[in-house]
Formats: structure tokens, C-alpha cells, sequence
């Protein structure tokens, strides 16, 4: 058993349980939905991702490793990856319209760092997230809050597609320099 | 991309973060999803990055799911599934090879083989099979007939669970790959893809679809 809940149950579906499928379900479904809903953006499209997701959780469990990571941050990789996948196969401009991405980015911002600071653990992010320049913080929460793709956070904060690209490879490495500390 | 003042050595982590992050375009994005099934360092880089950034999850609101948890176990543990799932307009064979795997099963004697075949995977018009059979714990996926792939080509296995896309199972590097059964249940369909040497760059299959079969009880 582990400190991880979470990593419990997957450890239990690797082994062919089916009982603690249903449990992660319940534990993580609400979770997964939230992530699907903010990233996709439309709720029918969710609910097909999360049955994909759930799928995947089956069938990928035995790859979960407890040393690696906890259980939750593994489950949430998985619903984002998928979704990330959806809104980058979707053809060009057809994501959800700027106002709503712009609400999104808006409200990512604050509930992030509310979330942040909230955690005792997580004092150090909030601190090297407060490190980087305001706009670079937002664009590194809009990618991963929202799924905003280099075009679109270059469109959002009107600089080039590769100068955004290159604010955002160093924000990460200041970022990295920080968390490994 | 390179970026100018960022040192080679480090392309490889940076890519990691913007894999995690998802800010890559679509092609960039497929390849560096191959390179973290193949490359066990590039993987190990892509889940600290993961845990690097957890920390941002807590930004994303909690939302009421619907219970789709019939729905999902229907599709991975056999119950029918209710509409006509995606891959039957693939190879109205199938059903037909599968017809074959049942009857082989059901008269095939005892015998001192260890292995119980379950299904063929077959196609109209083709003279390769595979035979997908069942000794205690393991399924084996052996071919029987036909080619292996020519040089430079590999069979790669797929797993394809009610509507959802296939998923992987690996390349048939010889002539036949053993799995745990318990990953198995009645209704999936197994599926064979000619793809490049190394495997399907890009998660899904990517070359011709050579055979298929429905495992219809394990």
C-alpha cells in the first residue's frame, strides 16, 4: 500500500480488478470531467473522451508506476493528453471562440494560483510561477489549463509563433531551475 | 526547433516539457508520442515534467460525470454492445474468420497442445492467419499461413474495444508474440497492420489493416 489512494486502485486494476475500477471511477471521474470540460469545451465531446479515457486507465493501468508519480497526476496526464490530442487534430479555427478562450485564460489564472496557494505544498510553485513574468505564468497556465496551442497563445499575446515558443522553452527551464531546488 | 542560448543537451528535456505542456503542433506532437513509448529516458523525462507542473492540476474545477461506467465496461468486458461498432464496415470477413475460430474451437479435440485456439484472424482474399489461442494465463498470437512482412515491414497487433480506437499490443517481431490473457474479453476484435519497421509512428495504425478476428469467448 502507498500514501496515494489513487496509485492503490491502479495498482489493483493492473491486477485485473474490477471492483476497483468502479472505485477509481467514482473517485476520479468528476476530476477527469472537469479537465475534459475546460480543455474540449463542449460536453458531448467530454463524455465520448472520458469513455476513452477509462478505457485507456483499464487497459494502460500495469504501465502506472508509484515511484514515478502519484495516481491522480497520472490519471490527469492521461485525460489531457487525449484531450490535447482532440483540439490539436480539430481542423485550424475550429476551437471554441476567442471571448470564451480569453474568459478561460482569465479564470485559469486566478483558480490555479487560488488552488496553489491553498496547498501547503505547493508553496514553492506559487513561488517560481510568481518568479516568471506575469504574461509568461499566464501563457504557461493557459497551455496547460486550456490546451492553448503555440499559434493560439502567439495570436493572444500578438508576438511571433516562434518568439512565443522561444518565452515559453525559457520560462520552462526558469520554471525546472526553481521546482528541482 | 532550436532555440538560440538554449544548449543542445537540453532540446531533449524542453521537448518533454512542451510534450507535457501540449503547446506542439499536431506532427510534432505525434512524434514525440512514439518517442515515449520507445525511449525509456525521454519517458522518464516527460513524467517529472509531469510532476514538475501537478502542482497547475488543482486549476481545473471538479464537474458532475455522467455514470458512464456501463457504457465503459460493456466496451472493455463484452457485454454486446447495442450499435453496430466502427470497425464492422472494416472487413465484413471478420465475422466470417471468427465463425471459423468458434467452430475450430468448439470441435477441435483434446489433445496433449497445450494451447486452445480461440479465434483466426483472417481476410478475404488473403492467405495470411494468425491463430489467437488460449493456455491458461496467456493468449498467443502465432501466424499459421501466409508471409511474414518483407523487410524493412513489421505485423504490429492491435486491440480494438467496442467504438474506441486500437490500441497497440506490440510488433510481431518473429512469428508469433504471447500476452496475458486477462487483458482480454469477449468481443474484442484483434486486428494485424503492415507498418514500418519499429512500429506505427503514430499510435494508430498507419499501414494497410492485413487480418482481422473478433475473440468471441475467452
Amino acid at each position: 500500500m502507498t500514501e496515494d489512494p489513487i496509485a492503490d486502485l491502479l495498482i489493483k486494476i493492473a491486477a485485473q480488478d474490477r471492483r476497483a475500477f468502479r472505485d477509481i471511477y467514482s473517485a476520479s471521474s468528476s476530476k477527469l470531467m472537469g479537465v475534459l470540460l475546460r480543455i474540449l469545451g463542449n460536453r458531448a465531446e467530454a463524455e465520448d473522451a472520458l469513455q476513452e479515457i477509462y478505457t485507456r486507465v483499464w487497459l494502460r493501468a500495469s504501465r502506472f508506476d508509484a515511484e514515478k508519480g502519484r495516481g491522480m497526476t497520472w490519471l490527469i496526464a492521461i485525460a489531457r493528453n487525449h484531450a490535447i490530442d482532440r483540439l490539436r487534430a480539430r481542423p485550424p479555427r475550429a476551437g471554441n471562440d476567442d471571448g470564451e478562450e480569453v474568459a478561460h485564460l482569465e479564470d485559469g489564472r486566478r483558480s490555479a494560483l487560488a488552488g496553489l496557494v491553498a496547498e501547503g505544498e505547493a508553496r514553492r510553485a506559487v513561488k517560481c510561477f510568481a518568479e516568471l513574468e506575469a504574461d509568461r505564468a499566464a501563457a504557461v497556465q493557459g497551455a496547460y489549463l486550456d490546451g492553448l496551442s503555440y499559434e493560439i497563445l502567439a495570436q493572444r499575446f500578438g508576438v511571433p509563433i516562434n518568439t512565443m515558443r522561444t518565452w515559453l522553452r525559457r520560462s520552462l527551464l526558469k520554471l525546472r531551475e526553481c521546482l528541482d531546488q | 526547433m532550436t532555440t538560440p542560448d538554449i544548449p543542445e543537451k537540453e532540446e531533449s528535456d524542453l521537448l518533454a516539457a512542451e510534450y507535457v505542456l501540449g503547446t506542439l503542433p499536431l506532427a510534432e506532437r505525434e512524434a514525440a508520442a512514439t518517442r515515449l513509448r520507445r525511449d525509456t529516458h525521454f519517458a522518464l523525462a516527460v513524467a517529472r515534467w509531469e510532476t514538475r507542473l501537478e502542482n497547475l492540476n488543482s486549476g481545473f474545477a471538479e464537474a458532475p460525470a455522467p455514470d458512464l461506467l456501463p457504457k465503459i465496461e460493456a466496451r472493455l468486458f463484452g457485454t454486446p454492445a447495442p450499435k453496430t461498432p466502427f470497425w464492422k464496415g472494416w472487413f465484413a470477413g471478420a465475422a466470417a474468420a471468427a465463425a471459423l475460430g468458434l467452430a475450430v474451437l468448439v470441435f477441435w479435440p483434446p489433445t496433449p497442445t497445450p494451447y486452445t485456439p480461440l479465434t483466426t484472424l483472417a481476410a478475404e482474399g488473403s492467405a495470411l492467419r494468425y491463430e489467437v489461442a488460449l493456455r491458461g494465463e496467456e493468449l498467443r498470437v502465432a501466424r499459421l499461413a501466409g508471409p511474414a512482412a518483407e523487410a524493412g515491414r513489421v505485423h504490429e497487433l492491435w486491440l480494438i474495444v467496442g467504438d474506441a480506437a486500437p490500441v497497440s499490443l506490440g510488433l510481431i517481431e518473429g512469428d508469433e508474440v504471447t500476452l496475458p490473457a486477462s487483458t482480454f474479453g469477449a468481443g474484442m476484435v484483434l486486428a494485424i497492420s503492415l507498418e514500418p519497421t519499429g512500429g506505427s509512428p503514430t499510435g494508430a495504425p498507419t499501414g494497410p489493416v492485413l487480418v482481422t478476428g473478433v475473440i468471441e469467448n475467452i
